[in-house]
C-alpha cells in the first residue's frame, strides 16, 4: 500500500529537483564564461609568444617602413602589460583589433566566415551520426561474429587515415570523375557535398566506437533482460530502447571530444577553399595577421562552448532524470 | 494440479575459449498451477542459470540443452521463441529500479509488452495496468503511470515491477533473489503479494533465493541446488523435519535464529563448493559430506525426479527397514552439528 | 626505521608477461609497426640521400629502375623521402609522448592525491583546454613561432599532456579509495614513497595504453601541420609536406600522395592496434586475478 510517506518523499523530491536543475544550468553557463575568458587570454599569449607581434606581423611581405607604420598604427610599440590590458578591455566590447590586410575589424572578418563553418560542421556531424548508428547497432547485434570483427578492423583502418589525405583523394576520385561536384569554394548547394563527406569520413570510426561502447554498456543492464522477457526481439531492443539510452552517454562523451575530432576542419576548408573560419585562419596565418588570429581563436572557443551547451540541451531532451536535476 | 512449466534434462554450458564448460547438470523440474516452488542454493550453485534457461533468457556466451514445456507447448531449450516467452512467462528481478528503462514513463513500460504482442489493445492494457497497481496497493495509480522510474520510491518500484510481470497473465512467474530489496518488510510484503496474486491467477511461481528461511515461509515446495544440480526436492513443510540430503541438513543447521541462545561459534559447513572445472566424477557433495562412502565417490547419484519427494544421495535412497535413514547423527565432537 | 612492505594490489604490469603469441590485436599491431619500420630502415640505408634532386628523373612511376616507389617533381625518390619522413615523425612522436607523459603524470598524481582546491582548479583548467580544438592552437601558434623541430615538439606537448593528467587523476582517485594507501601511510611511508612506490605502478598500465594512442595522434598532428606548411620543412623531411607537394599533380603522379599517406596510416593503425591490444591484455589480467 502506498503510504503518505511515499507521497511525501515524492513531493519533496520534486521540489529539490527543480532547484538542482537550475543550479546545473547555472554551473554550465559559468563554465562557458570561464572558457571564453580563457580563450581570450590564450589568444593573447599565442600571438605574443615569440616576442612582440609587431616583429612577426606581415611576415616577409612588408618592407621595414610599412612594418613600422603598422606597428605605430596598431599600438604594438607599447609594453606588454599595457597591451594586454587594452586587449582585454577591447575584447569586452568585441573589439579585437583591426586586420592589417583589409582594415576591417578583425572580429567582423571572422564572424562573416563563421556561419559557413557552422553549416559545414553541422552537416558533417549529422552525416557521421546517420552513418555510425546502423554500423554500431549491427555491430552490437552481431558482436563476436567474423563479420563484426572484420568490420571493426575496417573501421580502425579508416580511422587511421589522415583526414587531409582522405580529403585530397576524395577530390581526385570524385570531382574529376563527376564534374558536377564542385571541389572549390561555396558556389552552390552541391558545393557542400564534398567537404561534408571529407570531414565526416574520419569522424565515423570514432562515432561508431563511442556509440558501440555506450550500447554495450546499456545492453548489459537489467532492464534489457526484462524487455527480452516481455517478448521483444533483440533487434528491436537494441535499435529502439538501447539506442535511446545509449544516446545520453554518447552525446556527453561526444561533446567532450568534439574539439579533438573536429581538428581537421581547418585542413578540409583549406583543401576545398571553403570560405569558413578555417580558411580565414589559414590566410591570417600565412600573412601573419595577428589581430585576425586572435579574434579567430576566441570565436572558435565560443563556438565550442555553444556546441557543448547544445549537447547539454540535447541530453536534457532525451533523459528525464537530468530534468529532475539528477546527474546520471 | 496441472503443470504450467517443466524442464527435462535441462543443462547449461558456458563458452570457455573453444570448449564448453558445464554449469548446470541435467535437471528435471515441474511447476504446478497455483504453487510457489522455491529454488535454494549458494551463489554459484546454478539457480539463476537454471531459471533463465527455463524461460530462454540465457546471457550471451551460454547455451542450454534439453526440453522445456511452457503452458503445454514443448520446445527445445536451445531455441525458445521470444514471443512465446513474452506471453507465458515473466521475470521479476532483484533490483526493481534497474529493471525499468530510465527514459520512459511507467505507464508506457507497463503496456508496451502486451501491446507489442497484440495481447490486448492500448486502452485495455492501460486499464489492466491501473487495476494491477491498485490491487498491489498503489491507490494513486493514475498519477504513478505518468511518472518516470527515477521518481519512484523503492517500494513503489517493486510493485510496478510485479505489475509489469503480471500484465500478460503469465502461467509462470520467476522471482529472482528478492532478498536485495530495500527493506525487510517490503521484501515480505512483495512476496506475499506475488504468492497471493499468483495463486489467484492460477500461475506457477518460482522463487529463487539463497535464504532458506524466506523460501520455507512462502513456498509449497522447495528444491535445493548445489554445484549445478538439484540435490533434494520436498514439500516445504516436510523439509525441516525430514530432510534427507546431507547438504540440506547442514544448511538447516546453519540457520542462526534471533531466539537461539548465543553459541560459542556460528555453525558453518567446512570447505567450499567445487568450481565447475573441478566437479568430481561421483557425487558432487562427497568431498564435504560426513557420510560419504566408496559408492558416493565412484558413482554420481541419479537426478532428482521432478515433483517427487527425492534426494540425489545414495545413502538417502537406500531402502531401510526403519524408514528414512537418519543422517543427523555424525561423528562426535564435530563443530556445527545440532544440539538436539 | 624503514617502512615494512605493504601488500600491493594486483600489479598490472603488462611487460611482466608479454605473451606476444597470446593476443592477436597486439600481435598485429607490432607486426605492422615492425614491418613499416623495416621498410623505412631499408629505404634509408640502401638508398641514396632522400633530398637528392635530379630533375631529369622527375615523375617516374613506381617500379621504375632504381626508384621502387617512383619520384616526385624534383626527382627525389619517394621511398627515400617517405622513409626519412617516417623517422622524423617517429622522433617527434616519441619526444612529445615522453614530455607530455611526464608532465601529465606529475600533474595528475598531485591533483588526484592532494586533492582540494588545487585539484579543482587544475582540473577545470584541463577540462577547458581539452575542449578547444588542438589543431587550431597549433596552427595559430606555429605561424608565430620560428619553425623548428624543437618548437614543434614543445608546441604539441603543450596540448598532449592534458589527457594524461585527466587519466592519471581518475586512476589515483579510484586507488585512493582502496585501503592499501592508507595502510602504507600508517606504517610510516612518506608521501613521496606512496606516490612513487605505489601509485606510479598503478597508473603505469593505463598510461602505456594512452601513450600508444597518443603516439598515433601526434603523428597525425605533425603531418597536418607540415601539410599546411607550418611544421617541418625541407631540408628536414615530413610525410605531410610530401603529401602537400604532391597534391597539385595528384592526377598524374598519384604515388607521391598515396605512399606517404599509406605509411602514415599504417603507423597510426599500428599505434591504435597496440593500444587496444594492451588495453584488452590488462582487462584479461583483471579478470584472471579476480578483478
Amino acid at each position: 500500500m502506498s503510504t503518505s510517506a511515499d507521497v511525501d518523499r515524492l513531493e519533496t523530491g520534486q521540489h529539490r529537483a527543480g532547484a538542482g536543475y537550475a543550479r546545473y544550468v547555472g554551473w554550465r553557463l559559468a563554465q562557458g564564461v570561464v572558457v571564453v575568458f580563457g580563450a581570450v587570454v590564450l589568444s593573447f599569449l599565442i600571438t605574443n609568444l615569440s616576442g612582440n607581434p609587431g616583429q612577426v606581423i606581415g611576415g616577409s611581405f612588408l618592407s621595414p617602413q610599412q612594418r613600422q607604420q603598422i606597428i605605430d598604427q596598431l599600438g604594438y610599440n607599447r609594453p606588454v602589460l599595457q597591451r594586454l590590458a587594452s586587449y582585454l578591455a577591447g575584447a569586452a566590447h568585441g573589439d579585437f583589433g583591426t586586420s592589417y590586410q583589409t582594415g576591417e575589424p578583425a572580429l567582423r572578418v571572422v564572424l562573416t566566415a563563421f556561419p559557413n563553418t557552422a553549416l559545414l560542421i553541422a552537416c558533417a556531424i549529422t552525416l557521421a551520426v546517420v552513418a555510425a548508428v546502423p554500423v554500431a547497432v549491427l555491430s552490437v547485434l552481431h558482436r563476436g561474429s567474423a563479420g563484426d570483427r572484420a568490420s571493426r578492423v575496417v573501421m580502425m583502418l579508416a580511422g587511421a587515415l589522415p583526414d587531409f589525405w582522405i580529403a585530397i583523394v576524395l577530390v581526385r576520385l570524385l570531382s574529376v570523375n563527376l564534374p558536377w561536384l564542385p571541389a572549390i569554394g561555396f558556389t552552390s548547394p552541391q558545393s557542400l557535398i564534398l567537404p561534408t563527406v571529407a570531414l565526416a569520413l574520419p569522424l565515423i570510426p570514432a562515432f561508431v566506437r563511442l556509440l558501440r561502447g555506450a550500447l554495450l554498456d546499456v545492453v548489459g543492464q537489467e532492464f534489457v533482460t526484462v524487455l527480452r522477457s516481455k517478448g521483444f526481439r533483440d533487434r528491436f531492443i537494441v535499435a529502439h530502447h538501447a539506442l535511446r539510452n545509449a544516446l545520453v552517454p554518447f552525446v556527453t562523451l561526444l561533446a567532450m571530444q568534439i574539439g579533438w575530432l573536429l581538428g581537421g576542419t581547418i585542413i578540409v576548408e583549406v583543401i576545398f577553399a571553403w570560405p569558413g573560419i578555417g580558411s580565414v585562419i589559414n590566410n591570417a596565418v600565412q600573412a601573419r595577421d595577428v589581430a585576425v588570429i586572435q579574434a579567430a581563436v576566441v570565436v572558435v572557443a565560443c563556438g565550442y562552448v555553444l556546441l557543448n551547451l547544445a549537447a547539454d540541451v540535447a541530453v536534457t531532451l532525451i533523459d528525464p532524470r537530468v530534468r529532475s536535476g539528477i546527474r546520471p | 494440479m496441472s503443470v504450467v512449466a517443466s524442464a527435462r534434462n535441462l543443462s547449461v554450458d558456458a563458452a570457455r575459449g573453444r570448449t564448453w564448460m558445464r554449469l548446470v547438470d541435467p535437471v528435471d523440474l515441474d511447476v504446478h498451477a497455483g504453487e510457489v516452488l522455491g529454488i535454494v542454493g549458494e551463489s554459484g550453485a546454478g539457480k539463476t542459470l537454471t531459471t533463465r534457461a527455463l524461460v530462454g533468457l540465457l546471457p550471451r556466451g551460454t547455451r542450454a540443452a534439453g526440453e522445456v514445456t511452457l503452458a503445454g507447448r514443448t520446445f527445445d531449450a536451445r531455441a525458445i521463441p521470444r514471443q512465446e516467452l513474452g506471453r507465458t512467462a515473466s521475470v521479476v528481478l532483484q533490483n526493481p529500479l534497474t529493471g525499468l528503462s530510465p527514459l520512459d514513463r511507467v505507464g508506457r513500460q507497463l503496456t508496451e509488452g502486451v501491446v507489442h504482442l497484440r495481447l490486448m489493445s492500448q486502452a485495455a492494457a492501460a486499464r489492466r495496468a491501473t487495476e494491477l497497481l491498485e490491487r498491489l496497493g498503489l491507490a494513486d495509480s493514475a498519477r504513478i503511470l505518468r511518472l518516470y522510474p527515477h521518481q519512484l520510491s523503492g517500494g513503489m518500484a517493486q510493485r510496478v515491477a510485479i505489475a509489469s510481470a503480471l500484465m500478460p497473465g503469465p502461467r509462470l512467474v520467476v522471482v529472482d533473489e528478492p532478498t536485495t530489496a530495500l527493506d525487510a518488510n517490503v521484501r515480505i510484503e512483495v512476496l506475499r503479494l506475488i504468492s497471493e496474486l499468483g495463486r489467484e491467477a492460477g500461475s506457477g511461481v518460482i522463487l529463487v533465493s539463497h535464504d532458506l528461511a524466506l523460501v520455507s515461509r512462502f513456498c509449497q515446495r522447495v528444491a535445493i541446488m548445489y554445484a549445478g544440480r538439484i540435490v533434494e526436492q520436498a514439500a516445504a513443510s516436510d523439509l525441516r523435519a525430514t530432510a534427507r540430503h546431507p547438504y540440506t541438513r547442514a544448511l538447516l543447521n546453519c540457520e542462526v535464529s534471533i531466539q537461539a541462545r548465543s553459541r560459542a561459534s556460528v555453525p558453518v559447513i567446512p570447505g567450499a563448493p567445487p568450481a565447475p572445472l573441478d566437479w568430481p566424477a561421483g557425487c558432487v557433495y562427497a568431498p564435504r559430506c560426513p557420510h560419504a562412502w566408496d559408492d558416493c565417490v565412484a558413482r554420481r547419484p541419479a537426478p532428482v525426479a521432478p515433483g517427487a519427494r527425492d534426494a540425489a544421495c545414495h545413502l538417502a535412497r537406500l531402502p531401510c527397514r526403519s524408514g528414512a535413514p537418519d543422517v543427523t547423527a555424525g561423528p562426535a565432537g564435530r563443530e556445527g552439528m545440532p544440539d538436539a | 626505521m624503514t617502512a615494512p612492505p605493504v601488500p600491493r594490489p594486483h600489479a598490472l604490469r603488462p611487460w611482466a608477461r608479454l605473451p606476444l603469441n597470446a593476443h592477436p590485436t597486439l600481435r598485429l599491431g607490432l607486426l605492422i609497426l615492425l614491418g613499416t619500420l623495416g621498410v623505412a630502415a631499408w629505404g634509408t640505408v640502401a638508398l641514396p640521400g632522400a633530398g637528392q634532386q635530379d630533375l631529369a628523373q622527375s615523375f617516374l612511376p613506381p617500379l621504375s629502375p632504381g626508384h621502387l616507389l617512383g619520384t616526385d617533381q624534383l626527382g627525389q625518390d619517394v621511398l627515400a623521402w617517405t622513409s626519412a619522413g617516417i623517422w622524423v615523425g617517429l622522433e617527434v612522436s616519441l619526444a612529445v609522448v615522453s614530455i607530455s607523459a611526464v608532465t601529465g603524470i606529475s600533474v595528475g598524481l598531485c591533483a588526484g592525491y592532494f586533492g582540494g582546491v588545487v585539484d579543482a582548479l587544475v582540473m577545470r583548467l584541463v577540462d577547458v583546454c581539452l575542449s578547444i580544438p588542438p589543431l587550431l592552437v597549433f596552427v595559430a601558434a606555429a605561424a608565430l613561432l620560428r619553425p623548428s623541430m624543437l618548437t614543434l615538439i614543445l608546441l604539441i606537448s603543450v596540448v598532449a599532456w592534458l589527457p594524461y593528467a585527466r587519466l592519471v587523476r581518475s586512476v589515483v582517485l579510484v586507488e585512493r579509495e582502496r585501503g592499501y594507501l592508507l595502510a602504507a601511510r600508517l606504517s610510516g611511508a612518506t608521501r613521496r614513497r606512496v606516490l612513487a612506490g605505489h601509485l606510479l605502478p598503478a597508473v603505469s598500465t593505463p598510461v602505456l595504453v594512452l601513450s600508444s594512442l597518443q603516439a598515433g595522434y601526434v603523428l597525425l598532428w605533425e603531418a597536418g601541420l607540415s601539410f599546411l606548411g607550418l611544421g617541418i620543412r625541407p631540408p628536414q623531411h615530413s610525410l605531410g609536406y610530401l603529401i602537400a607537394e604532391g597534391r597539385e599533380t595528384l592526377s598524374t603522379a598519384w604515388w607521391v600522395v598515396v605512399f606517404p599517406g599509406a605509411a602514415l596510416a599504417l603507423l597510426v593503425l599500428a599505434a591504435h592496434l597496440i593500444g587496444d591490444g594492451l588495453r584488452d591484455l590488462v582487462q584479461q589480467d583483471v579478470e584472471i586475478l579476480g578483478g
